[in-house]
Parts: C-alpha cells; structure tokens; sequence
C-alpha cells in the first residue's frame, strides 16, 4: 500500500501530462494482444508453472485410486491448475511491470496510444495466450477423466469450464497488482497470500461439483475477480469515477459470491 | 526562413526547490535546431515539454500549431512526433525488431505487414539490419542508442526530439547519424541536444545555447563562432588573461579570453564560442 501511494505521489509530483483522453482502438489493442500473448506462455514462470501442474497430475493418476473419486479428482483438478495458474498470476504480474521496471515510461507517454491499450494488450494477451492454452488442457483432461473408472461420474463440464477462467482471474490479479503495488514482490506476495494461507481452502480457484460447492455462486465468483482487477488496472491508467465503481461494484458481489459458494460446514 | 514550427514563450519550470527553466523562449522552424548546453542546463526538461510528456508551470508551448496542453491538440502533436529520450529505456528481453515493433503499434501502425516493412526501413537505416533479431540486452550501448534512434523515426515524423542522440556513438556511426538526420530536415524540424559542438556545427543551421534554465544564446553555428572573435590566442604557456587554456598537441597553449596586446590571434572554432559564452555567464555571477 505504502508503495502505490508513494509511486501516485511521485506521478503527481512529476507534472507529466496526462495522456490525450483518446479511447485505445481495436486494432491495436489486439496487435499488442498478439506480442503479450507470445511474451506470456513463453515466460518461464508460465510454462515451468504448466509444466509442474502436469507432473502432479500425472502423478497422482499414476498412484493410484487409494481415495475415493471425488478426492482424486479433486487432487487432479486442483494439482493440474496450480502451477498454471501461479504461473500465470506470476508471469502477467511481470508482464505488466515491465514499462515501470525498464524506464520506457518517457517514450511511451509520448506516444498517441494512452496507457490503457497496453493494459488491454496484456489482458488480450492472456485470452490469447494462457487462457487458450488453458482451454486445450482443460478439454484433454475433462475428454481423460471422463473416460476415466472411478472418476467419469464424478466429471462434467462445470470443472473443465473453470479452468480459463481462473487463469485469466490469476493473470488479471497479476496485471492490477503490478498497476498499483510496481515492485516484482507483489506477485510473488499475493502467491504466498493465496497458497501458505487458509485462503486457499476458504476460496479455491477450481472446484469439481461433488465437493458441494454452490456451482453458479463459484462461476460468478471466478467472474468477478477479474472484473474486479481489470476494472482496478485500468482505473491505474486513468482514473474514472465509472472505473472504480465498477471495480467497487464487482468486489462486492466478489465477496457475496465467495461467501454463498461455500456449503455449510465447509468443503 | 520558414514559419516556425516550435514556438517556446517565457516557459517555467521547477522541480521542488530546483528551478530548471527560468523563462526560456525562442522558435525553431524547419531544420535543425541544436540545443547546447552544460549538465543541468534545462535542455533535457525543455525537450521533454517538446515530446509532450511534461508540462510547464507557466509560459506557453506550440508545436506544429498546436497546443499540447490541450488534450485533443496533443493527441495531433503526438501523431506526427518521433521522440528519443536521453535515457530511453529498453526491455531487455524483447529483439530489437519486437521493440521497434511494439513502439509502432503504440505510434498507431496497425496494418501488420507495413509496420513490418517499416520496422525493418527504420532498423536498415540506422545500420541494424544485421542485429534485428538479437535481444536487446545482448546489444552494445552504442547500437541500442541506435534502437532508440530507429523508433524516433518510425513513421517520418514532421517534428524529431532528439536528447542527446550521439552519446555513445562511435566516429562513424555519428557520420552516419548526421546523414539520417540531415536527410529529413529539409522539410521536417528536428531538435536536437548535445554536448558535442561538432555535431552543431556539422548539422544545425540554428543554435540555442542553454544556461540555467534560459536560453543564452540564439542564432547560428557563424554567430556563435563570432563571439571568440578576436579572443583566441596561441602563446607558449598558459596566459593570465586566459579564461581558459589547454595545450595543444603541438606543444603550444590555446587561450581563450580577453587576448594580450600582441597576441597570436587564430580563428575561432564553434567551441571556442560556446566555452567563452558559457564562461563569460559564470565569470559575471562569480563577481556579481
């Protein structure tokens, strides 16, 4: 906190001009899109994260159903989204540090696109990049685990539906920590947060219906989160009284969402 | 002479306590302007309200007719400007291409494969053709200030800013500099800052020397020449009357100052003029 407040000080303090009031077009929105995207998946946070979730998966399956199904899957599906979805969170976080960190800010504030389109580049770049390939992986393992003895029961589409949109959640947390908090510890302060603490058992990214979660309070939660970042990003960039509303607006339902989600007495 | 295409009036500037323009005001038309200047002149400031990316506290700025501090005339200033800052900051894992590419799409170049085309223009003419896929880390100092100069030309832009652009260039590559930079100035305005009074010399029809936030001095490289007229002199050791002195290579002193009767009296160089102006301000603040 004490770091954003420093960096909206010394922003005002330094008399820059304020970009032109223009909105970012389409076009370069998504030529940027396609750059980050690129950027993203092949950021080693991203495909080491990927890569580590597979192996868990793969290890799991291979040891053997001691458990019931549901456990299992529920292993499954979280050891599988795990290192994608810190990997994610990590290398957007990055990502979006990267102006700050390397000093363009100068040359960029002199050109006629606002900041907004480089925000709205990164987040394109994470629809485009680790969401895809979140889509893909979900597809293969909902297409295993279906077909899958003791598990096939226990898996439908909701789980598989999950997937980008907690990547995209965890990358959009990314993008808006690193708007406000520009040091390369938020990140990884935030991954700590979320997986050392019981805030991952009291709000978890992916759920398989059989745990009892309230299936469409979770889809509004996964929601939510990244209105909530994306609106607090771009909110950075330019402050609107509409861009905190709705960041406002979407944290609370954020909130209801991730209490309502919860069946009683817990997962 | 042209309209004039950068018109700077009374313009004001402070950091804290630190005043870094102290009412600048000249124009600059089409052609080069050089900005001369020691450390902690203003130049980099003044360019930095050029690129539009500082405004002043007081006094008024038009570039290219139009007022940046009007958010709409901005936006326009903006879509004809190429801009290189003194320290421009690069990311360090992008190739050079990718970094010129992404700088082109935030100069609004949307069709891929002319931005392309002109990436690979704009890299071929400041010599990197041969390095534009390597990551800009692994590039020398030199070749990234050419990475910077390469983006400020994206585009032909009607108004290049250029903070210090030879720093760190070698002999030729400074040659080569003048030769890219004098191409488009017949009918574009570049300004430009420097601590290299060749480059002046060689480029700039016009010069501004810049002393504590003012400009000093406004005419061209002959005028400024003129000022050491008469007041450059070669003896064998160092003269009193001499403001400054070095020797030569070949063994005799170059004084500059208010030369002795009988003095050896050699022509003056554009340096010679910058020095003795520069000198003359400080020697008057020292007895003030």
């Amino acid at each position: 906190m004490a770091v954003a407040l420093r960096t909206a000080i010394g922003d005002a303090r330094s008399g820059a001009i304020p970009s032109a009031d223009v909105r970012p077009r389409a076009a370069i929105v998504a030529g940027l899109g396609r750059i980050e995207a690129r950027r993203l998946v092949r950021h080693p946070t991203f495909w080491l994260g990927t890569a580590f979730g597979l192996t868990l998966t793969r290890g799991v399956v291979g040891a053997g159903s001691g458990s019931s199904g549901s456990t299992t899957l529920a292993w499954l599906a979280g050891g599988l989204a795990l290192g994608m979805l810190v990997g994610t969170l990590l290398s957007a976080n990055v990502a979006a540090l990267r102006s700050r960190r390397d000093r363009t800010g100068e040359l960029y504030g002199s050109l006629p696109s606002p900041p907004e389109a480089r925000t709205l580049g990164l987040l394109t770049g994470l629809a485009v990049g680790p969401v895809t390939i979140a889509i893909v992986l979900a597809a293969v393992a909902w297409a295993v685990f279906s077909r899958t003895e003791g598990l096939a029961e226990h898996t439908d589409l909701f789980l598989a539906v999950q997937y980008p949109l907690a990547v995209f959640a965890l990358g959009a947390i990314g993008v808006g920590v690193a708007r406000w908090i520009p040091t390369l510890l938020g990140g990884p302060i935030i991954v700590v947060l979320h997986t050392m603490t019981p805030l991952i058992w009291l709000v978890p990214w992916i759920l398989p219906t059989t745990s009892e979660v309230h299936a469409t309070w979770h889809m509004i939660y996964l929601v939510a989160v990244p209105v909530t970042w994306v609106a607090l990003a771009l909110a950075r960039d330019r402050r609107t009284l509409i861009r905190f509303a709705v960041a406002a607006a979407a944290l609370a339902l954020g909130i209801v969402a991730a209490v309502q989600q919860t069946p009683p007495g817990g997962y | 002479m042209s309209l004039p295409t950068v018109e700077i009036a009374d313009v004001h500037k402070r950091f804290g306590r630190t005043t870094a323009l102290d009412g600048v005001g000249f124009d600059a038309p089409t052609g080069i302007t050089g900005l001369l200047g020691p450390n902690g002149a203003g130049k980099t400031t003044l360019l930095r309200m050029l690129a539009t990316v500082l405004a002043p506290d007081s006094g008024s700025l038009r570039l290219l007719g139009w007022n940046p501090a009007v958010a709409d005339e901005r936006l326009a200033i903006r879509r004809r400007l190429g801009y290189m800052p003194q320290e421009p900051g690069f990311h360090q894992t992008f190739t050079a291409f990718e970094f010129v590419d992404y700088v082109a799409i935030l100069k609004e170049m949307t069709d891929r494969k002319a931005r392309h085309d002109e990436v690979a223009r704009v890299l071929a003419l400041v010599g990197l053709e041969g390095v534009m896929e390597r990551k800009i880390k692994a590039l020398s100092g030199g070749m990234r200030r050419r990475v910077a100069l390469a983006q400020s030309l994206l585009g032909d832009p009607d108004l290049l800013v250029l903070d210090e652009p030879t720093a760190g260039l070698d002999p030729e590559q400074r040659l080569r500099f003048r030769e890219i930079v004098s191409e488009r100035a017949s009918d574009r305005t570049v300004v430009l800052s420097t601590h290299q009074t060749e480059d002046v010399a060689a480029l700039c029809p016009r010069v501004v020397v810049m002393l504590d936030g003012v400009a000093l001095f406004d005419g061209t490289p002959r005028e400024l020449t003129d000022v050491a007229s008469g007041r450059v002199w070669l003896a064998p050791e160092r003269s009193a009357a001499a403001r400054l002195s070095w020797r030569t290579p070949d063994g005799s002193h170059r004084n500059i100052g208010e030369a002795p009767a009988g003095a050896d009296l050699v022509a003056p160089t554009l340096e010679d003029g910058y020095l003795l102006l520069v000198g003359d301000r400080a020697f008057a603040e020292e007895a003030a």
